[in-house]
């Protein structure tokens, strides 16, 4: 019946080719225009799994206290020590420019030379001043060198050789030069925006100039590159000598930011998480980078994620080119086989107009693509061209029966009608569950990925038959096979259906799945080497990385939130000794190369206050003190957010941030479980309060495997009191189970939505959506034009604010017996985490997203770098399961619903399933890491061979029903379709194998292998395995002889 | 991205069907996406419906209990050296008890989180350890436990407040009597071990404020009549008759009046080295009648001095370490590992041995008389992370003993 309904519906298209044709051509040019508006770009916010609680917490804190996308740059002295006026004044370029990048936080410079990093005095009449490492005179005189070289700099090309050589001759030049260029920067005078930019930023360093033009000394003499102060030097004796050591002695400068050997120097910038141009950063750091090292005396290291990010950038060419000769090779491999225009034309033309539906399909959403996805898009092609191969395989042999070029097309057509939408239908379904992560990425590949399967079906399933329609009729019925590869298919075929050797091929194939369990468990999560895994060890990134944590402390920061109730809260002396004994702990583990936290900018300044005798080096009683102490400090630096990067301004929140060597999936893992052991086992303030999931036992197991299929477990109140003696008592919570309103709506709300900083709220309210309820009406679009949102994240806020709308239940609360504290677990809807909420002394509800609450400290991981990758790590080790039990399932359940036959179901996903084995024992040997970028690209390529088995096993199928014998049947297939199997398979491996010979980047070339292994293991699954399983086992539907009906319909 | 949406919106006007078509396709990804995000996981749920059976959850949330355990990595501001044990202490109530001259190390409880500051031991068994707030321990047993002392002052109404000042120095003399010192002038006299008398000098000596106004930082006691207190503001007092009478010695030769001195040592009656900031170290060989400034070549801040005979070293800031062979003659700087962290204590060992302590638990020990040290290495146990958990306003720490 159904064949009957494919051949009709064959029949149909075929005869309306017109209307067909202009129909998939209008969508196609709708696309193409879409298409053309595509943006390449990276977000870094797209890498993150936004429901993550340590996420929550960091686009909480990221704006105070350092976001992760931070610049690393390391500045080496070749010969000597950072201490001579050369190498500061260096720094000081350098740290001066990268703050004038677009894009990067002001608050989050930290260089020996940027006034954050201070240390501090008390001068003879008692009064705390604190003071810039370097030295306040240092750094004076330093600014003025460093712009009186650049002002020559312009200078020598403005007026060519005649440079001022004196420091009088210099202010006149300042002088002339600033009242010459001063009028122009209004603009309005017709200059190029570039060129107008360049004006203005002279302009303003001129005067900048002006005003430090004072420091240098009168016997200053400038000629060409030597600048030179009265004694050779710019910087006496006298600024240099104490320099040393008021390093050696500063905790937080030794070691992290000057080298232990004194050779070189840390700057990090920290960048705003909005949508960054990396590709200009990266350009910019290149820039001033050449500009350091152009003498020849110092060396620079960057690295860090926007600078990881560029370095993909600058790639791209590469990649586009590297794809581009995979499509030769495609081209000149299917040429090679078909022999025939029909065999070349019928892949691509698919290819193509499904890529220019894909592509277009992306930049409607609004998404965008970057470098690293680029792979995705290549194997979603090598679908396309898979099924067109089939195709035109099966044209040609219909054709060579029917001898008639109209009945052939719709013959094939109809006979591929099935498995080739199965098989596509199959494949886009497999693509979306990867959306079951909440990483924005790979919800993005998700959802254009499943698109762009689908829209196979109409560009190869249909546009290909209409095209071998149109075009001439091929001239010789016989069509040309090559004789080797049809001697290796009958071998194959002989071995698969053999009695004895089918018992080898499925023997060998247990062997090969149960050794590749073995590894397959083993595969780490995140990042399985220092530096990064996109790029290659002796890649330049992965040198500095690698010079950077051999040389520093560490570069890779991992930050723990403090939260206390109320303003001033940090400032209590028992907040300061918990913050202090949790960095003491963490301190204590190796991988740890340094810490920071409010409590030793606080001994330090005790100290200082008490003749900086060692034993001040404590902290003081009362919180009176301590912010007295603290406000000393502030207000005795030029800018009063010295304490910015560890405490806020309210004193209500403070960071511990701890460096770490290296990033890798086991270091972080290892931090995370440190810090959480400690905060669960060590009880804090009176009142404690966390939400707990249960662990052990089977249905954890469970849970791991589905990860975020399944609703996230319900998790149980925990409350313990302190008892006068002491001890924690676990208290009774009520579970009222009660349905409660949403509370009163208001702009302050919006700030308790999940992911809403402070900052995405200011842009929410300016654009008018000041209460939660009018973010939950908004239109995705509106509100995806508002600053910092997007399409895709714009679903999610409404999403949230829609929830937020909701009545919520109430599943466990509790209240003090004095009423000081009432806590709350809310549960929103049946995918969402519980929240723990807290109302202390009759203040607003406030919700804590790390699940935890100490009256006094609370501990909220976890921030920073490590922290982030922390929860992608998390996110990916879960999906992993869910995402290849989800795709299996589906495989298993479409299957299983058009052929009927539980045998076929299984057959498949034990071929998908050894597949997906091998994968994983190659990534365990070639040390791959699941992360964001490799998990994608595993799940579809386990994927990828889906449609092999099932057009075979519809082959054998057919056959049985044109009555042949099974064996029969099965070597015909594997004759037959495993020849177009074959083709496909080995052009595809051809197309992509030489990236691991040529690819800079390390990814493409780790994903090359491990695409083409799998589309190996799939083609031989799919003609060797399978057949041989059904050989063996002759299941039902392969022994079900066709009834009478279908034999007439094929010669009709 | 919303430059792009601004033309879509340009385009939707000009070609009505495309921008219904676009619409009609966006409404349906919004509406997939939402899906995915959750509703499509909802009906996911009944497909894979494994049975929600809540698991009994149980707590392994200890209830905070005493432990002897020490914030790690704490810094060492004490160090005393007996026959063959040693002892050092510093911040956060830590102390560490070896038995092998210093080579080996374990913690010792103390009821406390105050910092100590010093510790002295007047035989094998009896000592004290002071510190801030009024931190007073008493060990009987060569420093295995201790108990903490209540020091109960007298106002001028006749009012008993127990003290909340710090103590900086204390040195025992003999098993039960012990001499200590500390903030606000305190200088503290025991003669039994348990209760403590204040000595309040007279004004017609030391003026008006009776050194209430400074910081004393030493006690060195050489006998039981014989002994030093020296602080801040170039103060240094003597008695020679247990502390009966005292006399103030402040001429210094080429010493600012306001010298900081943070350690005294006297190796015989009537000589004594004082060192303190900015690298000052002077010698009196004549009971304090004159102080001749040495030359020490460093500027770092001198924080403890040990001298015995002729040979005399002092430590300090960024981890120096000099050396005198001559009473003080000549100084060197001793062979130690390149550090920069600052060293608070040093003592002298009967044996040649030597000890220093100072940042971050750091312990140095020379076997060569001081000519050469090395950083000891000890594992602080890293029990559970269970302290006493803070309570109350005034960050008195639960777990202290009365």
């Amino acid at each position: 019946m159904l064949d009957q309904f494919t051949l009709r519906f064959s029949r149909f298209f075929i005869r309306h080719r017109h209307v067909n044709l202009a129909l998939i051509g209008a969508a196609t040019l709708f696309f193409g225009y879409k298409a053309l508006q595509l943006q390449v770009f990276s977000q870094f916010i797209d890498l993150l799994p936004r429901d993550h609680q340590f996420i929550e917490v960091y686009e909480k804190y990221n704006r105070r206290f350092g976001s992760a996308n931070v610049v690393t740059a390391a500045i080496f002295a070749k010969d000597g020590t950072i201490y001579n006026e050369r190498f500061l004044e260096k720094v000081y370029g350098f740290t001066d420019q990268i703050d004038k990048i677009d894009g990067v936080d002001h608050g989050q410079i930290v260089s020996i030379t940027h006034i954050t990093v201070r240390d501090q005095e008390v001068d003879r009449s008692g009064i705390l001043r604190s003071r810039q490492i370097v030295g306040q005179e240092t750094i004076a005189l330093l600014e003025a060198q460093f712009f009186t070289r650049r002002a020559l700099a312009r200078a020598a090309s403005h007026i060519g050789g005649s440079a001022p050589a004196t420091l009088d001759e210099l202010r006149e030049y300042v002088r002339a030069r600033s009242k010459e260029i001063g009028p122009l920067t209004a603009g309005g005078s017709g200059f190029a925006p570039e060129r107008l930019r360049a004006i203005r930023l002279e302009n303003a360093e001129l005067g900048f100039l002006g005003l430090r033009l004072a420091e240098l000394p009168d016997d200053y003499t400038l000629s060409g590159e030597e600048l030179r102060g009265g004694e050779g030097t710019l910087l006496t004796a006298r600024l240099i000598d104490p320099l040393e050591d008021r390093i050696h002695q500063n905790k937080q400068v030794y070691g992290r930011l000057v080298s232990l050997d004194d050779r070189a120097t840390l700057v990090t910038a920290g960048f705003i998480e909005s949508r960054l141009d990396y590709s200009r950063i990266f350009q910019e750091l290149r820039t001033l980078k050449a500009e350091l090292e152009a003498d020849g005396t110092v060396e620079v290291h960057l690295t860090g994620q926007p600078v990881l990010a560029g370095w993909t950038f600058a790639f791209l060419p590469e990649i586009v080119v590297i794809l581009l000769l995979s499509l030769a090779v495609l081209i000149v491999l299917l040429g090679v086989y078909f022999r025939h225009y029909y065999g070349v034309v019928m892949p691509f033309s698919g290819a193509i107009v499904s890529a220019i539906w894909g592509l277009g399909f992306i930049s409607l959403m609004g998404y965008q693509l970057e470098p690293l996805v680029l792979v995705i898009p290549m194997l979603i092609t090598a679908r396309a061209v898979s099924h067109s191969v089939q195709f035109v395989e099966r044209f040609y042999e219909e054709y060579e029966r029917l001898a008639d070029k109209e009945e052939a097309v719709i013959q094939s057509m109809a006979e591929l009608l099935l498995p080739g939408t199965l098989a596509i239908i199959t494949d886009a379904f497999g693509i979306f569950v990867i959306g079951v992560s909440s990483i924005a990425l790979m919800q993005k590949v998700a959802f254009f990925g499943a698109f762009w399967a689908l829209s196979i079906a109409v560009t190869e399933m249909l546009l290909n038959r209409l095209m071998i329609a149109y075009f001439p009729a091929p001239k010789s019925t016989r069509h040309y096979t090559p004789a080797v590869i049809t001697r290796l298919l009958s071998g194959l075929a002989r071995v698969a259906t053999g009695r004895r050797s089918a018992r080898v091929v499925v023997g060998l194939w247990l062997l090969l799945a149960v050794t590749c369990l073995v590894f397959a468990g083993r595969v780490t999560v995140g990042e399985s080497r220092p530096g990064t895994p996109i790029l290659y060890e002796d890649s330049e990134y992965n040198r500095s990385a690698a010079v950077i944590s051999e040389r520093f402390f560490g570069a890779d920061e991992f930050q723990v939130i403090v939260e206390t109730e109320l303003r001033g809260g940090v400032h209590r002396p028992e907040v300061m000794h918990e913050i202090e004994s949790f960095q003491r702990y963490m301190e204590q583990d190796p991988k740890v190369g340094g810490s920071i936290s409010i409590v030793d900018y606080l001994k330090a300044i005790t100290r200082t206050f008490h003749n900086a005798d060692p034993r001040w080096l404590a902290i003081p009683y009362t919180p009176q003190e301590i912010g007295g102490l603290l406000y000393l400090y502030e207000a005795s630096a030029p800018d009063p957010r010295v304490l910015n990067p560890v405490r806020d301004q309210e004193a209500q929140n403070a960071a511990i941030r701890l460096f770490y060597a290296d990033h890798q999936g086991d270091t972080i893992q290892h931090a995370t479980e440190r810090a959480l052991d400690y905060i669960e086992r060590r009880p804090r303030g009176k009142v404690n309060a966390r939400l707990r999931v249960p662990e052990g036992g089977l249905l954890t197991r469970g849970y791991d495997l589905l990860g975020p299929l399944v609703p996230p477990r319900r998790a149980e109140l925990e409350i313990f009191v302190q008892s006068d003696a002491g001890a924690y008592e676990l208290q009774e919570v009520s579970r009222p189970d009660r349905v409660e309103p949403a509370p009163e709506d208001s702009s302050q709300r919006i700030l308790t939505l999940p992911r809403v900083t402070r900052e995405l709220r200011e842009s929410l309210i300016e654009a008018g959506y000041d209460t939660v309820q009018k973010i939950a009406d908004a239109g995705v679009e509106e509100l995806g034009r508002v600053p910092g949102y997007d399409l895709a994240t714009a679903y999610a806020l409404i999403d949230a604010a829609e929830l937020d709308r909701r009545d919520f239940t109430v599943p466990a609360e509790w209240q003090s017996d004095d009423g000081r504290v009432s806590i709350q677990v809310r549960k929103r809807a049946l995918y969402d985490r519980d929240e723990l909420w807290i109302s202390y002394e009759g203040r607003d509800w406030e919700r804590r997203e790390s699940g935890r609450w100490a009256e006094g400290t609370s501990f909220a991981l976890a921030s920073g770098l490590m922290g982030v990758l922390a929860a992608g790590n998390d996110e990916v080790r879960l999906s992993n399961n869910a995402i290849h039990i989800a795709s299996f399932s589906t495989v298993f359940l479409i299957v299983l619903i058009f052929y009927r036959s539980f045998a076929i179901a299984l057959l498949m996903i034990a071929s998908l399933a050894t597949a997906a084995l091998i994968s994983l024992a190659y990534m365990y040997v070639a040390r791959i890491g699941f992360d964001v970028n490799t998990l994608p690209v595993q799940a579809l390529g386990v994927g990828v061979g889906v449609d092999y088995a099932l057009y075979i096993m519809d082959r054998v199928v057919n056959e049985r029903k044109r009555g042949h014998e099974l064996i029969e049947a099965l070597q015909i297939a594997i004759q037959t379709t495993g020849m177009a199997v074959f083709f496909t398979a080995s052009t595809l491996v051809g197309g992509i194998v030489f990236w691991y010979f040529i690819s800079s980047l390390r990814f493409a070339a780790d994903m090359s292998l491990l695409l083409s292994i799998l589309l190996v293991a799939n083609m031989l699954g799919a003609m060797l395995l399978i057949p041989a399983l059904v050989a063996l086992f002759r299941p039902r539907f392969a022994l079900a002889v066709a009834q009478s009906g279908v034999e007439p319909e094929q010669v009709g | 991205m919303r430059s792009t949406a601004r033309e879509d919106k340009s385009q939707m006007t000009l070609t009505p069907t495309v921008g219904v078509a676009e619409n009609a396709l966006r409404q349906l990804a919004g509406e997939a996406r939402l899906m995915l995000s959750r509703r499509w996981k909802t009906g996911l749920l009944a497909l894979l419906a494994a049975g929600a059976l809540a698991a009994a959850g149980d707590s392994d949330l200890e209830p905070a209990a005493e432990q002897d355990w020490v914030l790690p990595g704490a810094d060492l501001f004490a160090i005393e050296l007996g026959d063959q044990r040693a002892w050092a202490a510093g911040y956060w109530g830590v102390l560490l008890l070896s038995e092998d001259g210093g080579r080996s190390w374990r913690v010792a409880p103390t009821p406390t989180s105050e910092s100590i500051f010093s510790v002295s031991f007047g035989d094998d068994r009896h000592g004290f350890a002071v510190g801030a707030n009024g931190l007073v321990l008493r060990s009987t047993d060569g420093g295995e436990s201790w108990s903490r002392q209540t020091v109960l002052l007298e106002d001028e109404f006749g009012d008993s407040w127990p003290l909340g000042t710090s103590l900086f120095g204390v040195q025992a003399v003999g098993g039960n009597e012990a001499w200590a010192v500390g903030d606000f002038g305190v200088v503290l006299h025991t003669t039994n071990g348990a209760t403590w008398e204040q000595i309040r000098f007279d004004e017609a000596t030391f003026g008006d404020d009776n050194l209430t106004d400074r910081i004393l930082n030493a006690v060195e006691f050489s006998d039981r009549q014989n002994g030093w207190i020296a602080g801040e503001f170039g103060t240094v007092v003597r008695t020679t008759d247990g502390g009966r009478s005292w006399v103030g010695s402040r001429e210094f030769e080429d010493t600012p009046e306001d010298l900081y001195v943070f350690a005294l040592s006297s190796s015989e009656v009537g000589r004594a080295f004082a060192v303190g900031l900015a690298g000052s170290v002077l010698l009196t060989i004549d009971g304090g009648q004159h102080w001749q400034p040495r030359n020490v070549p460093t500027n770092a801040g001198l924080y403890a001095v040990a001298w015995r005979g002729d040979r005399g070293v002092v430590v300090g800031d960024r981890g120096v370490i000099f050396l005198t062979e001559n009473s003080g003659q000549s100084w060197r700087e001793a062979e130690r590992p390149r550090l920069f962290s600052w060293l608070t204590g040093v003592a002298f060992g009967g044996d040649g041995s030597a000890l220093a302590v100072g940042e971050g638990g750091l312990i140095l020990r020379s076997a060569d008389q001081g000519r050469s040290w090395n950083r000891v290495t000890w594992r602080s146990p890293q029990a559970a992370p269970l302290l006493p958990a803070q309570g109350g306003e005034n960050g008195a720490s639960a777990g202290e003993g009365p």
